[in-house]
């Protein structure tokens, strides 16, 4: 969809739907709104490009999904009524961070794929990784090869990342939400990739335990067969999660 | 021996793709003179059996490093001789390698090479400049606007408007904008539009088709492509290029089912770009179709893998459109310029500098 200038191109958009917005939407690290577009099709809604991502300028200083959601607040002034968040991985940070500041101002949680927590338990390497290590050992794939494996596995978005861009990813990487996961007053649906080996399930349930003990309510529906990328894998399963919350 | 110099890389944006052109043409004409064009714009002949990853960390290992001198009889130096080039290839895409300033350097040099001339390569790089050249030609292009750094003038098309930087080949860059603010917001904000931005409008429910072309031995089409597009309408730089060769994209139509009038636009307009463009080599040029009216977009004079995967019907392989490339610039003149008129008489009627300045 086409993009919209906010706040005198302090932040751009794409807006979807003819009616006025009822939702908005915030992608992951290294992504854009445009990863929204198969899901919010049939919706009316905002997905930002969040600061330093797409076509919004970075942030000046290093803030970390705190001040993200500082930033992004004014954003709900333009609903008319709380909006539902939409929030995918590191929009997921923000997106619990803003209904936690604003509880009266935001409406129903999608949360995807998103570390809240930051004990996450040990990842079990992929299949086929640990093949590809197997082989190794066997002499079949050469240690420079596995060498090449290990460092595309290792931190693409910080090899990615540039200016404060860099070092606003290695404060929210430290960052955890047990605080605001406590606080919530929205109802919360945490949607998650079976095969999500960047944010396991197992993060998911554990946020899950935490907002239930607070007295806060969520669910939690994996998704078989789905990886970490959510909007853009399994985009049907989010629309349709993302109505039902609206719904009720 | 003379041999050709393939030089691919250079200090651009498409500087990775540029890697993997390169390394295929290398590859398929086997005896040639590699020589890598770095990110900061340093030169170096590699071997000629490397592979891709090999510069991913930057220049590769054993690489010597070379000088460039655009004086007649130079050009690449290796400690301080020149290396015996009969033609060179440039595999270079985007930026200076693609722009007219790599092309001008080898004129200067009076070396031989693939593609288009310094002004057909800077006229391709400039979408302002080619739509209004193809627009002078008496072809059908899509009205396009600068957009200019005060508020006027608004162009007379109406939006969504696709911001696109007024220089470069690729796709990086490209926004749809939904209003003329956004249009001038998005022209403050991003880096990609500090040389300058254009618009145009965005023809809903238009498509994509792109055809390669080639001028030896004779003139000659590819097959024409539908290639897919990313959900917002925009062939992403993703779509593009990340499935280098393009044999791995999804959902692209090759060759595109057309209407027979559709397809006769297409073969006759490609035939006026060519000449209007003032084209060499394999060139691509990117049309845009809705309702059987078809109109020039963009043109990419050296376009990724040297868009040898469009070359199905006919059947042309990699290896023969590279050494027609090769027969094509070795078989054709070196740049002269011309010092006519400049035989000294005017000099010596000049008299003194400071009676000119007095």
């Amino acid at each position: 969809m086409p993009l919209r200038a906010l706040f005198d191109g302090a932040l751009f958009a794409e807006s979807y739907g003819e009616g006025p917005p009822r939702v908005l939407a915030l992608h992951g690290w290294g992504r854009r709104g445009n990863d929204f577009a198969r899901s919010l099709a049939g919706f009316d809604a905002l997905a930002v490009d969040l600061p330093g991502f797409g076509a919004t300028p970075a942030p000046a200083e290093p803030i970390g999904a705190r001040g993200y959601a500082d930033v992004l607040a004014p954003v709900l002034e333009m609903f008319d009524s709380p909006p539902a968040l939409l929030g995918h991985s590191f929009g997921g940070r923000i997106a619990v961070c803003l209904a936690a500041a604003s509880p009266e101002r935001v409406g129903p949680l999608v949360v995807t794929g998103t570390p809240l927590l930051r004990k996450a338990p040990s990842r079990k390497p992929s299949v086929g990784y640990r093949l590809i290590r197997t082989l190794n050992q066997a002499g079949l794939v050469s240690d420079r090869r596995i060498e090449e494996i290990r460092r595309s596995r290792g931190s693409a978005d910080y090899r990615a990342a540039t200016g404060v861009m860099r070092d606003i990813l290695v404060k929210v990487v430290n960052e955890t939400y047990e605080d605001e996961l406590g606080r919530l007053e929205s109802r919360v649906m945490l949607l998650w990739g079976g095969e999500d080996h960047e944010v396991p399930v197992e993060v998911a349930e554990e946020s899950l335990r935490l907002i239930r003990r607070s007295g806060g309510s969520a669910e939690l529906e994996v998704l078989d067969g789905v990886g970490h990328l959510v909007p853009t894998q399994a985009p049907d399963a989010l629309a349709r999660v993302l109505e039902e919350v609206m719904a009720r | 021996m003379a041999k050709p110099a393939v030089i691919f890389g250079g200090p651009s944006d498409e500087h990775d793709i540029s890697i993997l052109t390169g390394l295929q043409v290398t590859r398929a004409l086997g005896e040639v003179h590699a020589v890598y064009w770095s990110k900061t714009g340093d030169w170096f002949e590699v071997e000629s059996d490397l592979e891709a990853a090999d510069f991913a960390d930057g220049v590769p290992r054993r690489s010597r490093e070379l000088s460039f001198v655009a004086a007649p009889g130079q050009g690449l130096l290796i400690k301080k001789k020149p290396l015996d080039i009969e033609v060179v290839v440039i595999a270079c895409h985007g930026g200076p390698g693609e722009d007219g300033t790599l092309q001008g350097l080898l004129d200067l040099a009076g070396l031989r090479y693939t593609g288009p001339g310094q002004a057909s390569s800077a006229l391709g790089m400039d979408k302002l400049a080619f739509g209004a050249a193809m627009a002078a030609a008496g072809l059908p292009t899509l009205p396009r606007a600068i957009v200019s750094s005060g508020e006027e003038p608004v162009p007379d098309f109406e939006g969504p408007f696709i911001v696109k930087p007024r220089f470069g080949g690729s796709s990086i860059g490209i926004e749809l904008a939904e209003d003329w603010p956004t249009v001038l917001a998005l022209k403050r904000g991003s880096s990609f539009f500090d040389q300058g931005a254009v618009v145009e409008p965005f023809l809903v429910g238009s498509r994509d088709l792109q055809v390669a072309v080639r001028t030896y031995p004779k003139w000659e089409l590819s097959a024409i492509e539908a290639p897919a597009r990313a959900a917002d309408g925009i062939y992403s730089y993703d779509q593009k290029y990340l499935a280098w060769g393009g044999e791995v994209s999804a959902g692209r139509e090759l060759p595109a089912t057309l209407d027979p009038k559709v397809e006769e636009q297409v073969v006759r307009l490609t035939a006026r770009v060519t000449e209007a463009a003032g084209l060499r080599g394999i060139a691509r040029i990117d049309y845009l179709e809705r309702d059987g009216e078809v109109v020039v977009n963009e043109i990419n004079t050296i376009p990724g893998s040297m868009a040898a995967y469009l070359w199905i019907d006919p059947p042309i392989s990699r290896e023969q459109l590279f050494r027609d490339m090769v027969d094509e610039a070795r078989s054709g003149p070196v740049r002269r310029f011309s010092v006519a008129g400049s035989d000294g008489t005017a000099l010596r009627s000049a008299g003194t500098i400071a009676s000119k300045l007095g």
